[in-house]
């Protein structure tokens, strides 16, 4: 996959995500795009371009939120270490698996946050809400983008 | 790989916030901006904005009038307690800076929104920002064309505030409910034998600094004695602006 399209689609996925209204119909939660690209790079690239780019979308999205920058970025790359590390036992065509790898990334990216704000029942609820939404995403992402790269010729 | 993780933590766990950590915050918000407002020509939140930018002008008015008629009202509080005192002073205007909403916030677990001023046009960090209705929040990591603004319903924007009719003293700030749609807002510390009604205005006290006396906050909707220490009430607050539906709002850039 080249670098640069998915440099555009951070920037891209992170914009979405400042714009996306809260989802009233599932609780009041965003949809996060980040984490599904984040597994996708982890699962398809080489490990170090995977971290690169983990790296920069969690810095691109604590700049465009409250968050303490880093944070997410720390979470991203925390993932992208581990789901590399485990590549070889991991089949990256299995939806459940992309799911399970989605719903992590933003489990971790969860718990830290819960360092930073506390622990509540809310935050419980709301944390596997976000973390079902991202698995779900991380599934429609690599069925896009492996069609997308088989028809358009991506490496 | 490695070195780069700990740099990541050394930012979040060590050095925040570091001069290093906020320029480097800065380029990424001016990488990231043009791409969030490109979100104007999203077609989903296109004809909304092309019908604000008709209604701007005639919105804007109203928003001042509303606005003062309500600091009015305050005034007039504040002006027969201060006859009372003999000791009648004057009220001052607030000096604003109107700002377009261009972002809200990426992650699920800040509420915070990016506005389209920045210190170009003098705002600076801990600024009141508040619309026609009420208070929104404070400015929070601001670079020269845009800021970032911390909602009053953010766990981490704390207000000195007032139970308007019976003065009582408290602290609001946003809390995390479960299955919470709407923004919840909370009133902690207020005296565990002040009578609270519900439908009771909440405005902001003065005390801290940050937000100017008198601006609404919300509406009181229920009290209960705090579990945990037993000496002060809870009061949940409805709250006056409709966090959802935000596009311009009022930065206070000076209150005298």
């Amino acid at each position: 996959m080249n670098t640069l399209i998915a440099i555009a689609g951070i920037l891209i996925a992170v914009a979405l995500q400042a714009h996306m209204p809260t989802l009233t119909w599932i609780g009041g939660v965003r949809v996060e795009f980040l984490p599904a690209l984040v597994v996708y790079a982890a699962l398809t690239m080489h490990r170090r371009r995977a971290l690169m780019l983990a790296l920069a979308a969690g810095l691109a999205q604590d700049s465009l939120s409250a968050a303490p920058f880093g944070i997410s970025a720390l979470a991203y790359g925390i993932t992208t270490l581990v789901i590399t590390s485990l590549r070889e036992a991991l089949d990256r065509d299995l939806p459940w698996v992309q799911w399970s790898a989605g719903a992590s990334t933003s489990l971790v990216a969860s718990v830290l946050v819960f360092f930073v704000i506390g622990l509540s029942f809310g935050n419980i609820i709301k944390m596997f809400l976000v973390a079902s939404l991202s698995g779900a995403l991380t599934v429609v992402l690599f069925f896009v983008a492996d069609y997308a790269r088989l028809a358009w010729g991506f490496e | 790989m490695i070195v780069g993780l700990l740099v990541v933590g050394w930012i979040v766990f060590l050095g925040q916030p570091t001069r290093f950590s906020t320029k480097l915050r800065m380029i990424f918000v001016q990488l990231c901006t043009p791409f969030v407002e490109l979100g104007d020509y999203f077609p989903f939140v296109q004809s909304r904005r092309q019908l604000a930018r008709e209604n701007k002008q005639l919105r804007q008015e109203n928003d001042a009038l509303r606005q003062e008629v309500r600091a009015l009202g305050e005034t007039g509080r504040e002006n027969l307690r201060l006859s009372q005192l003999l000791n009648v002073k004057e009220h001052t205007p607030f000096r604003t800076v109107t700002a377009r909403v261009i972002g809200r916030d990426a992650s699920n677990w800040w509420r915070s929104l990016q506005i389209d001023r920045g210190s170009n046009d003098g705002i600076t960090d801990n600024m009141a920002v508040l619309d026609a209705d009420g208070l929104i929040g404070k400015t929070v990591s601001v670079s020269s064309s845009q800021a970032r603004v911390l909602l009053i319903t953010d766990q981490n924007c704390k207000a000195a505030a007032l139970l308007q009719d019976t003065r009582e003293p408290g602290v609001v700030s946003g809390t995390e409910t479960a299955f919470s749609i709407s923004p919840h807002l909370m009133m902690t510390y207020v005296n565990r034998d002040a009578k609270v009604a519900p439908g009771e205005s909440v405005i902001t006290s003065g005390l801290g600094g940050v937000f100017p006396k008198g601006i609404l906050i919300g509406t009181t909707t229920h009290a209960r004695i705090n579990r945990q220490t037993g000496m002060y009430q809870d009061v949940d607050i409805a709250p006056a602006v409709d966090f959802h539906r935000l596009e311009e709002v009022i930065v206070i850039t000076r209150t005298e």
